[in-house]
């Protein structure tokens, strides 16, 4: 095998030889025995790396193909996956919720007062708490009212239909009313606990407010009129301490 | 889409894109089930000892060396080949490995390397099998024993068309085009010692 044989060749298979010289080559070649050997040596090379070559390319590219589908089918499955998930977790909750309101009796939308009583403390306290007192005053006022009238004047409207509910019940029913479960008491008895019951929240709670409607007061430098509650507030109310301890500090 | 194997064989030696892709998914899920009979190596030996071994056969369908006649599969002087053609794939990847064994005795365990020793025999063996090859084969097999530097640089001259100054900037370490140009003679020269080795050796059988 001659190096510059090979510089020829390499030219006249790659065809960057002009027609003429390609024509010498060609003669030359079939007179020299060693050039037309290393020429086909040359020209099965070539074949043979082009051959590989074009297969490795193409192996190539199917490797790609397959690791890209097994990658989307992987995220499908994902996908699959997370929606099952999150409609049984949907699905858990929705009806761990339905069994739960069931589950607790006929009393269940009549205990709702005593919810929708606390979502206004926890408006009235969120008030307070961002010295919007005038806002909070006012609603404070309404709901003082609202139990006011409720103990003055007789049962309202939440005290009524706990009543009814007392005559509903059966031995089959579950009758639960502000958390009480009334099936053990007589109907007479039942109906009696549940008035001095219903008395004593409203009382409890308009005690809360008026606490409520100190620190408002004060929030609005209306000391004068905070103190007078104060003083009532101090004897025996559950905020006695506290309602003792501010009126002290006010009166220095 | 499954194919017999009579149906691979007559549409790779047409060419047919699609059924090569199809042969090639076919062999690897065989070659990935089975290889274990064979050979126990880490992934990236084992999909080198794939990829030439389904090479060797997608050339041999190729240039007919297995072929289809009234049927039936057959190989070397025409007899039918003995099994399926993922057993002759198999078989290939056999020699593979034996040719890997004999590169890479640096890396192999004691227990591999007495096993590799029973190999080369077994290799030397089967070379008997070979007296059919014809010189394009022989250039291809030593093709794939080549040495990095030698197939890029002949990839890139012979199958890229590249020129030299070209080929001196995809390989900086060249530092004359003379250097490459002795490189790829040395390279060529190589390669045909070896393949006019094999091509007597197998003549002498």
């Amino acid at each position: 095998m001659k190096e510059d044989y090979q510089d020829r060749i390499d030219e006249y298979l790659l065809k960057r030889m002009s027609p003429e010289d390609c024509m010498a080559f060609e003669n030359e070649v079939a007179e020299n025995q060693e050039l037309h050997e290393q020429l086909s040596f040359t020209e099965e090379v070539r074949h043979a790396m082009r051959s590989r070559n074009e297969k490795l390319a193409k192996m190539e590219e199917w490797e790609k193909e397959t690791e890209s589908k097994s990658r989307l089918s992987k995220r499908r499955l994902y996908y699959w996956v997370s929606g099952i998930a999150a409609l049984f977790i949907v699905g858990f909750i929705t009806i761990s919720r339905y069994l739960s309101s069931f589950d607790k009796g006929v009393g269940t939308e009549y205990a709702q007062t005593n919810l929708v009583q606390e979502e206004e403390s926890a408006d009235i306290e969120k008030l307070l708490a961002y010295n919007k007192y005038s806002t909070a005053l006012e609603k404070i006022n309404r709901e003082i009212e609202t139990e006011l009238h409720e103990i003055s004047f007789g049962p309202g409207c939440a005290e009524d239909e706990g009543i009814e509910i007392i005559d509903s019940c059966t031995p089959d029913t579950v009758c639960i009313i502000d958390d009480i479960d009334i099936k053990d008491y007589s109907r007479e008895n039942s109906k009696e606990e549940f008035r001095e019951e219903s008395r004593e929240k409203s009382q409890s709670r308009l005690t809360y407010l008026y606490w409520l409607k100190v620190k408002a007061l004060i929030g609005l430098n209306r000391i004068d009129e905070a103190l007078p509650l104060l003083e009532d507030l101090r004897r025996d109310s559950e905020y006695g301490l506290q309602a003792d301890s501010l009126y002290k500090l006010l009166k220095r | 889409m499954r194919y017999s194997e009579v149906y691979f064989v007559e549409a790779v030696y047409k060419r047919d894109h699609a059924v090569e892709r199809a042969l090639y998914d076919y062999c690897k899920h065989y070659f990935d089930n089975h290889y274990k009979a064979v050979f126990f190596r880490g992934d990236k030996d084992k999909a080198e000892i794939f990829q030439e071994a389904f090479i060797t056969l997608w050339e041999k369908i190729e240039n007919r060396k297995i072929y289809v006649e009234e049927g039936v599969l057959k190989g070397k002087d025409g007899t039918p080949l003995v099994g399926k053609l993922t057993t002759f794939l198999m078989s290939i990847a056999r020699l593979k490995y034996l040719e890997w064994t004999r590169e890479n005795l640096h890396i192999l365990s004691d227990e591999e390397l007495l096993r590799g020793e029973k190999t080369v025999e077994i290799k030397n063996a089967s070379q008997d099998d070979s007296s059919d090859e014809d010189m394009l084969e022989i250039i291809a097999d030593c093709i794939s024993h080549m040495s990095k530097r030698c197939n890029q640089i002949l990839t890139l001259f012979y199958y890229k068309e590249k020129t030299l100054d070209d080929i001196m900037i995809k390989l900086p370490t060249f530092e004359s085009k003379n250097a490459l140009k002795t490189a790829k003679y040395k390279c060529m020269e190589t390669l045909r010692k070896s393949a006019q080795e094999i091509y007597r050796r197998n003549l002498n059988i």
